[in-house]
């Protein structure tokens, strides 16, 4: 019985795809912002996340990069509802779960097709969007890859099952600068299951560019085939700015970068299960920095600064560096005196040793390991992971008091050496990170250190000043409300908002929104 | 007198792998001992190749043909769309230029291409026992069917059995596959006779039980799985592929100005492959930085490229980078860029007009309405270094003075000069398309730059054709390994016998 007092549940729609990298993140981004700016109370929400990309919420818990920035494009506070399981890849078929934002455990393939694993991760997704619904007016879901996937669909807890448990209509979205858009739309269709085609409700064509009139006809046909109308054609938004979720797009941004004569070349090292890589992208956008990621010591030539990103796994990445050659490379470059910095990860292979006492972190025996041996520290893995929010202030010979925001999100501890100086003091009064005794190497576990810009300068500076460039003043910080308005503008003008209101059994903006 | 088998490779998506499978059949096929001939009916690409007849054809069906162990001959790509502006391209039919259409002339002339195109693919049916035919993005792109001559319209025509290629590595690969088949007709989804999955990395065993479901529900059998393959040496089809990178260690910093309208840059390929080179591809000032090599490609529009590079402030900082002893080669557009004056008095270049150069070599060109495509060889006129390449232009370019930089001989039997140097070497300009082919010219023209920038001079390495043949060798190895050879084997023993 539905009790008088009990506030309506919020409406749902929902974002799936015919592949990968269709642009599903950036379109709920922008739908998330449509109805905040029309009214709403507004979130997004992705069932089951795999990517190594995290965010972290004010109350400690971990959950995917882009669930995180969405949230903030529907002008709210992230929450780890948000996405409920974030798989975490670490090994070949090994990942880590994580749950509500904590550590739950790492499973292999077998455990996460099990059909007791199955039930259980539906009913932390179905937990999860029912407190959301109460809380909100409207969710906007994502799927992941694509829900036709036949030897996958009966564990696919992303898209077709998360569409049911939220009762959700289904907006599937085409890539069309691929080519084959029209097959991807057809074929999608033709392998669910009758009773998940019903909750396709329309067609997203989305990266468009070309003539409309060509294009014209074959929307018809698709919709002939299919019964599904087609509700929006979203041009080609080339930088959408919003941080990435994984490998696959590092790959394509920031590989063959052509350097400026007056740039800073700053290394990030592409380690094995590198993670957190949008600590960088702050960096990468100041002019006179040229980001570019090196996998073979030969790339190291030329770099101002060595940085050492995070990574799921520290002991293959440490092995990766010494296989690689990049070990030995990088000492070179810290010994002509270029500075390195090491976050989270990175940050315990500059240390002396790495022991992993349990055979957590490396999925197999105990063992200890040498790391780069460039700050006097040793890493100890735990299998308790530590995730949580943090101001900190820096006490780093080039930013001294320099305030940063960060989050912390690892397993391991690290100690430093008697007479080794921290890198920050945190809001809680604990030293976190450790620096060189000449400064110019040093290490944290806070990731997001580079977001603010005086902080961002500072270090760029010490880098200018090498190359004997004059210092430059920090940017103003960057207006990421903005970027949602105009992402809002260009989805709202392709996107029939009359028909997914229409969806959603709302009546459209409200008073007061925009529009 | 029968006429060789075809065999057809259409892809679900564009990148779906079709180019490297039909150079992978090829060289497969010419292992098992027959002749064999690429064949693609229409390209889009600015890197027009020239062949032996002197005309101008698309570079993945000269790779193709490379992979066949065959000479390329226009036949093999007898259309090809250099793209002009966002909505024009010129069309080029059986290697001549036909004109400059918009999107939907080039739909009307499709109708008067096809029997060309028809023509072409019974002429190398007549030569070869085995022809790959290749198709262009999509066959399901049903608002295009009417007037297709590239995918289903070329494979009902010559009664071709296709081989499907899909993509699984950005995901919604089943999807890709059964939408395609739907969207066919009925005789077009006959033809298709077996399906590859391209760029697989995972675990098979997964995978399988999927492909299985795949199978029935299409009937279409799987003629393989290939795996995502790297460290293949073969330059992209098109711009989309350019890649140039820090990816080593270098001595010799070489920029390749980005024209806008830049055309047949795969010549620049293989000097980015060479050791100790990093090519970079720059389109500004800022990214210029210090090179000792700065190169000017080949352009569709020379006096437009001029024009940006003087807005981009290029033109400025290319000259003041040469009087800080940087050297520079022009070719083709670039190397008339490099002269003092252009003149187009018949709008052949664009809409026509006198534009006045870099002025860094005594030279003067004029656009006539003659185009000169022609295969040359010859040697450099200082060190006699062996050259091999082509020549696809419009303009005829005037020495004033200086030295020629080469002796040449063209198709027609013809000697002649060609290009021009500056007195210290250092500014030097061709029409000689593919010249750092020639291993020769390419080391010995480095180490002269080394030696002026006082940098150690290096041994020659393995040329590009060396890499190449390589590379090929690496597709065959796969088809062997991934594809059901039997299957490939039957598809053509129906109707083909060896000669």
């Amino acid at each position: 019985m539905v009790a008088k007092n009990e506030r309506k549940l919020a409406a749902t729609i929902m974002l799936q795809g015919t592949a990968s990298h269709v642009g599903k993140s950036a379109l709920v981004a922008g739908l998330c912002r449509i109805f905040m700016q029309d009214g709403y109370r507004v979130a997004p929400f992705k069932s089951w996340n795999m990517a190594l990309n995290s965010y972290v919420t004010a109350d400690g818990g971990e959950i995917g990069r882009a669930q995180g920035e969405q949230a903030e494009a529907a002008g709210i506070e992230a929450s780890v509802h948000l996405n409920p399981i974030l798989v975490k890849p670490k090994g070949p078929g090994q990942a880590e779960v994580i749950i509500r934002g904590h550590h739950y455990r790492n499973v292999d393939y077998e455990t996460r097709s099990q059909e007791a694993y199955l039930n259980f991760s539906l009913q932390i997704i179905g937990e999860s969007l029912a407190l959301l619904r109460r809380d909100f007016e409207i969710i906007v879901l994502e799927g992941a890859g694509s829900p036709a996937e036949i030897n996958l669909q009966h564990q696919d807890v992303a898209n077709m099952k998360a569409a049911s448990l939220a009762s959700a209509p289904v907006l599937l979205v085409c890539d069309l600068d691929r080519g084959g858009a029209l097959a991807a739309a057809v074929g999608t269709m033709l392998l669910l299951p009758e009773e998940d085609r019903k909750k396709v409700a329309g067609f997203i064509f989305n990266k468009f560019r070309g003539e409309f009139a060509i294009l014209e006809p074959a929307l018809k046909i698709v919709q002939e085939k299919t019964g599904v109308p087609v509700l929006g054609v979203v041009p080609y938004l080339a930088q959408t700015g919003l941080g990435e979720e994984d490998g696959v797009a590092l790959d394509c941004s920031y590989t063959n970068v052509e350097h400026g004569a007056d740039q800073l070349r700053i290394c990030a090292i592409r380690l094995p299960y590198i993670a957190n890589f949008t600590d960088f992208d702050a960096l990468a956008r100041e002019k006179d920095v040229s980001l570019f990621y090196a996998s073979t010591p030969e790339e190291l030539v030329g770099a101002d600064a060595v940085i050492l990103p995070g990574t799921k796994n520290s002991i293959a990445a440490m092995r990766f560096l010494l296989e690689s050659g990049l070990a030995l490379g990088i000492k070179e470059l810290a010994g002509c005196g270029v500075p390195v910095v090491g976050i989270c990860g990175g940050y315990q292979l500059l240390g002396q040793s790495l022991a992993d006492l349990t055979g957590g972190e490396g999925g197999g025996a105990p063992l200890l390991l040498s790391g780069l041996g460039l700050l006097p520290t040793e890493t100890i893995f735990y299998p308790q992971k530590r995730v949580r929010r943090t101001n900190a202030t820096a006490c780093l010979p080039f930013a001294v008091t320099e305030e940063v925001d960060g989050y912390e999100i690892h397993m391991g501890q690290t100690e430093r050496a008697f007479g080794c100086a921290p890198a920050f003091l945190l809001e809680n009064g604990t030293e976190e990170g450790a620096v060189s005794a000449d400064g110019t190497v040093w290490g944290t576990y806070l990731h997001g250190l580079f977001e603010r810009p005086a902080f961002r300068r500072s270090w760029l500076n010490t880098l200018r000043a090498r190359r004997h460039w004059p210092l430059l003043a920090a940017t103003a910080p960057e207006d990421k409300g903005s970027r949602f308005d105009l992402l809002a503008d260009a989805v709202r003008s392709s996107l029939d908002m009359s028909a997914v209101y229409g969806l959603l059994s709302l009546p459209g903006p409200r008073k007061g929104g925009k529009l | 007198m029968t006429l060789g088998a075809v065999l057809m490779v259409q892809g679900t998506s564009s990148d779906a792998g079709k180019t490297l499978l039909v150079a992978a059949l090829c060289r497969y096929f010419s292992d098992l001992g027959y002749a064999v001939a690429p064949f693609k009916a229409q390209n889009m690409a600015l890197n027009a190749v020239a062949v032996a007849g002197g005309e101008e054809m698309g570079w993945a069906q000269v790779m193709q043909a490379e992979a066949s162990r065959t000479k390329p001959t226009v036949e093999m790509n007898p259309l090809l769309l250099k793209p002009v502006s966002d909505t024009v391209s010129q069309v080029v039919l059986r290697g001549r230029v036909v004109g400059d259409f918009s999107a939907s002339e080039y739909q009307a002339f499709k109708a008067t291409a096809f029997p060309v195109v028809l023509e072409a693919l019974a002429t190398l049916r007549r030569r070869y026992d085995v022809v790959v035919l290749e198709g262009a993005g999509s066959p399901a792109e049903v608002n295009l069917r009417s007037t297709d001559l590239v995918n289903m319209g070329l494979a009902a025509a010559v009664d071709a059995p296709v081989l499907l290629i899909s993509d699984i590595d950005r995901g919604g690969m089943f999807a890709y596959v059964v939408g395609t088949l739907a969207l066919l007709t009925d005789c077009e989804r006959a033809r298709i006779c077996g399906l590859v999955v391209n760029r697989f990395r995972g675990d098979l065993e997964r995978l399988q039980p999927g492909l299985d479901s795949l199978s029935q529900l299409t009937g279409v059998p799987l003629v393989g799985v290939i795996p995502y393959l790297s460290g293949l040496s073969l330059p992209a089809e098109d711009s989309l592929g350019i890649t140039a990178g820090a990816k080593k260690v270098w001595d010799l910093d070489v920029a390749v100005i980005r024209l806008p309208r830049i055309a047949n840059f795969s010549d620049l390929h293989i000097l980015g492959e060479e050791e100790g080179v990093r090519l970079r591809y720059i389109t500004g000032t800022r990214e210029l930085g210090r090179p000792q090599l700065i190169i000017l490609p080949g352009t569709k529009n020379t006096i437009a490229d001029l024009a940006w590079l003087k807005e981009t402030g290029l033109y400025e900082a290319i000259a003041i980078a040469v009087a800080g002893g940087a050297f520079v080669v022009g070719i083709c557009g670039g190397y008339q860029m490099l002269g003092m004056t252009i003149r187009d008095r018949h709008g052949v270049d664009g809409a026509g007009g006198v534009a006045s150069g870099l002025g860094l070599l005594p030279l003067e060109t004029d656009f006539l309405p003659e185009k000169t495509i022609t295969r040359v060889s010859g040697e450099t006129v200082e060190h006699g270094e062996a050259l091999e390449g082509y020549e696809i232009h419009f303009g005829q370019s005037r020495r004033l003075g200086g030295a020629p930089f080469a002796r040449l001989t063209g198709g027609d039997g013809n000697y002649y000069e060609d290009g021009a140097c500056s007195e210290d070497g250092r500014v030097m300009g061709t029409y000689l398309h593919g010249l750092f082919d020639a291993a020769d010219f390419r080391c010995g023209y480095l180490n002269r730059i080394r030696k002026a920038c006082m940098l150690p001079t290096k041994r020659p390495g393995l040329s590009a054709r060396e890499k190449r043949e390589s590379s090929y060798g690496m597709l065959a190895v796969a088809v062997r390994q991934h594809l059901d050879c039997d299957f490939l084997r039957k598809l053509l023993h129906k109707e083909v016998e060896k000669r």
